[in-house]
């Protein structure tokens, strides 16, 4: 089948345009406020946009409840600093429950009975239980286009350098990270999640390794 | 352990940036040059950005042997259009051989034995065998900072608007996407990906409305 994007309200269009990007990483991202209070949320339009340096962005979409703008996104701009947390499969009931929308300045990582650990180049806390976190400095944010008729959906997207990086020693082996030792979990459409089970190699045609 | 990313202080025989972003949608972008030759290239840098209306994004990295961008950021910047194919369990190996490195105009369409069919509002074909494909108008692209040192590296980050959806009917079950159907392939650090193979649903505790 073929849908007009532009036309898919009038189509009654009914598949979320999120299940067809997919797996999305999800970044479980802790900011603080001006006053120092942590903010916790999960996004999954996040990933990775440079290797050199390492930035990553994070996209929010709309308001949050009474607030112009998402926590996350409204820290990280007023901060300059945010962390990135990663979801294991361990974590996934916890990084869930932070999916709830309370008033701002409430603690989600308290809220989801989980212990901040100080980050060493920025102020938000990390996640002691999660077994990466990238620290990172606030670049810039560049707001999407608006759709017409939606204008209170408009997506903005969030840049940041990574700066630091914590790794859980128990996920390395021989020198490289072992994904099946943590299991990351991903998204997908509705209220779908998959989770990392197995792994394979693929050398492009052209590598002599 | 803890690293200083500008220092890559990690003490690994091998960066594991990558490994750390995990797991990563591939997008598999076919685009034209203002010739009319077709490209398609996978990038793991790749991901929504907004879905009203819907926008995503791929990122290149520095320069590609014979020209100074990659091959899908300059067509896409050229001719405005580029159109973003999902790699199934199923095309994994296809998407592989298209990862070779080429010279500007050879067709990884061909190469990789791939059935290239008409798109409705872009010039760039699909790949037939692809279950779900994105039509895409080019939007802007964002550089991102250099790193001293490493500026043939530098990021940039290509967004475009979906204006176009195919989707093969073979994965729809009970009017919703069936993830399993098509087992996406998605890229995890070094020269690993991984298949979705398994789904849960979680519904957020406060919203009984959310699917």
């Amino acid at each position: 089948m073929f849908y007009d994007m532009m036309a898919r309200d009038r189509d009654g269009m009914q598949i979320p345009f999120t299940a067809l990007v997919v797996p999305r990483p999800i970044g479980w991202i802790s900011t603080v406020d001006g006053q120092g209070r942590v903010n916790l949320a999960p996004y999954s339009f996040y990933n990775a946009v440079s290797g050199s340096p390492p930035m990553v962005y994070f996209s929010t979409t709309g308001t949050y409840g009474d607030n112009p703008t998402k926590h996350s996104r409204r820290n990280a701009e007023e901060t300059g600093e945010f962390v990135v947390n990663m979801v294991s499969a361990k974590l996934a009931e916890q990084m869930n429950v932070t999916t709830t929308m309370v008033d701002y300045g409430i603690d989600e990582m308290k809220l989801a009975g989980l212990t901040p650990a100080p980050s060493r180049f920025v102020k938000p806390p990390r996640v002691a239980r999660s077994p990466i976190a990238l620290e990172c400095k606030y670049w810039k944010t560049v707001e999407m286009p608006i759709e017409e008729g939606r204008e209170t959906h408009q997506a903005t997207v969030v840049f940041g350098r990574v700066v630091g990086i914590h790794i859980d020693d128990g996920i390395v082996k021989d020198g490289r990270i072992d994904t099946l030792a943590f299991k990351p979990v991903a998204r997908l459409g509705y209220s779908e999640y998959t989770t990392t089970e197995n792994v394979w190699k693929m050398r492009r045609p052209d590598d002599p390794a | 352990m803890f690293y200083d990313a500008a220092k890559r202080d990690h003490g690994l025989p091998l960066d594991p940036l990558k490994a750390l972003i995990v797991p990563r949608p591939i997008g598999w972008i076919s685009t034209m040059d203002a010739q009319g030759r077709v490209n398609l290239a996978p990038y793991s840098f790749y991901n929504g950005v907004g879905e009203f209306p819907p926008m995503v994004y791929f990122s290149t990295t520095g320069t590609y042997g014979d020209t100074p961008t990659k091959h899908s950021r300059m067509n896409a910047e050229q001719t405005g259009e580029f159109v973003v194919n999902m790699v199934s369990a199923a095309l994994a190996e296809q998407m592989n051989v298209t990862t070779t490195m080429v010279a500007f105009g050879v067709d990884e369409l061909k190469l990789a034995g791939l059935t290239a069919v008409p798109c409705q509002f872009v010039k760039p074909p699909r790949v037939k065998e692809s279950p779900v494909a994105l039509e895409c108008k080019y939007w802007r692209t964002i550089e991102m900072p250099a790193e001293k040192g490493h500026e043939g590296k530098r990021g940039s980050v290509v967004f475009g608007q979906v204006v176009g959806i195919h989707i093969d009917d073979g994965i729809i079950k009970d009017g919703r996407i069936d993830t399993l159907a098509f087992k996406p392939v998605a890229r995890l650090g070094y020269s690993e990906y991984t298949t979705t193979e398994n789904v849960w649903r979680m519904r957020r505790p406060d919203d009984p409305r959310y699917r």
